[in-house]
């Protein structure tokens, strides 16, 4: 009996196993190299609770795009940005607050450019 | 990043607009606005008061005391002397062998947004509001290639929500709607509609909104709440 039930599953195991298969967006189709960073990361596999994966997948869908729609960003933020995966929230932080272009694409250069300007006050 | 101390000799020529008095005007104790010196006084007068209040910056946490090179946090000694001292106290191998923390950072980022907005300049309270921003930014886990952007990006931040605050920061604008006042007063108000049972405790304690509120709204919520 002892060994049959050390066979049966814990329900975290179990919740751990549904979340696994719970599936973000590709990395591949990702706009940018940052998003396929953050698409691909442990952090984001390695979530064990259902509720958090779905809700972190909610927010990468709504930024894997080629114009980040900011009204939904901001309406699914107002409670709160899940914390699983820190990139995450950075991420969110510079889109809402206007810093990074709401134009996916343009994200890197924008970086690069406002980092040319910043070593110029240095 | 710290201020030159003395003007080259280029510089000197340019404050002197051409008259042959550039060397008086270059005396130390010359406090005019256009003396090189006299800015290098103003500067260093920034300076001062950056450190000063970042020293005090979060010090419940450890983090900003540490060495931004991961390589480098196993000096404990030295980290600790850097924390307890004004980096221009510090003498023989502990300034040479500086080791750049995290503090540093917030530091640099505080003093170019106070020379780059001479209007504003730095204001207390500036410094909890940056801190948070780079608790929130700051991610060991990102790679290299993008890792690179996080000084500059957390800079451009800053300066987007200071330009949404900077109202509250201002004296000249207390008495404003927009000012930190009019805020306090907004706050106070919606209070008294929301939960009038607490604000009238609060205000037969003699409470006033001014004692708590205004550091909430000045700060975000970023010091204490």
């Amino acid at each position: 009996m002892r060994a049959g039930f050390t066979l049966v599953k814990s329900w975290q195991e179990q919740e751990f196993e549904h979340a696994q298969k719970l599936q973000g967006p590709k990395p591949e189709t990702a706009p940018n190299r940052l998003l396929s960073h953050l698409f691909a990361h442990p952090d984001f596999l390695g979530i064990r609770q259902i509720k958090s994966k779905e809700k972190t997948i909610n927010f990468f869908k709504v930024l894997n795009k080629r114009k980040v729609p900011i009204s939904m960003l901001r309406s699914l933020s107002f409670r709160s940005i899940p914390s699983d995966v820190k990139l995450l929230r950075t991420i969110v932080w510079k889109v809402l607050i206007g810093y990074l272009p709401t134009e996916t694409h343009k994200w890197e250069p924008h970086m690069k450019a406002q980092q040319k300007l910043y070593q110029e006050f240095e | 990043m710290r201020p030159q101390l003395r003007p080259s000799a280029e510089q000197a020529k340019e404050t002197a607009h051409g008259i042959d008095y550039g060397r008086v005007s270059e005396h130390p104790l010359n406090n005019s606005e256009k003396s090189l010196w006299g800015r290098y006084f103003v500067d260093q007068a920034i300076w001062i008061e950056i450190e000063k209040d970042i020293k005090r910056t979060r010090s419940d946490l450890e983090f900003f005391t540490d060495a931004v090179d991961p390589s480098k946090r196993k000096f404990k000694d030295q980290l600790r002397a850097q924390a307890e001292h004004k980096k221009a106290d510090l003498s023989g191998s502990d300034r040479f062998n500086y080791i750049e923390t995290h503090a540093d950072i917030l530091m640099k980022i505080l003093f170019i947004y106070a020379k780059l907005n001479p209007g504003i300049n730095y204001v207390q309270g500036m410094n909890e509001i940056l801190a948070t921003l780079y608790l929130c930014f700051y991610d060991p886990t990102t790679p290299p290639e993008f890792a690179q952007y996080f000084e500059s990006d957390l800079f451009f931040c800053f300066t987007k929500l200071m330009s949404d605050l900077r109202d509250s920061f201002l004296r000249t604008m207390d008495h404003e709607r927009s000012g930190i006042n009019g805020k306090v007063a907004e706050f106070d108000y919606l209070l008294m509609n929301i939960d009038p049972q607490l604000h009238t405790h609060l205000s037969d304690e003699g409470l006033d909104p001014q004692y708590y509120a205004l550091r909430w709204l000045m700060l975000m919520l970023s010091q204490e709440f």
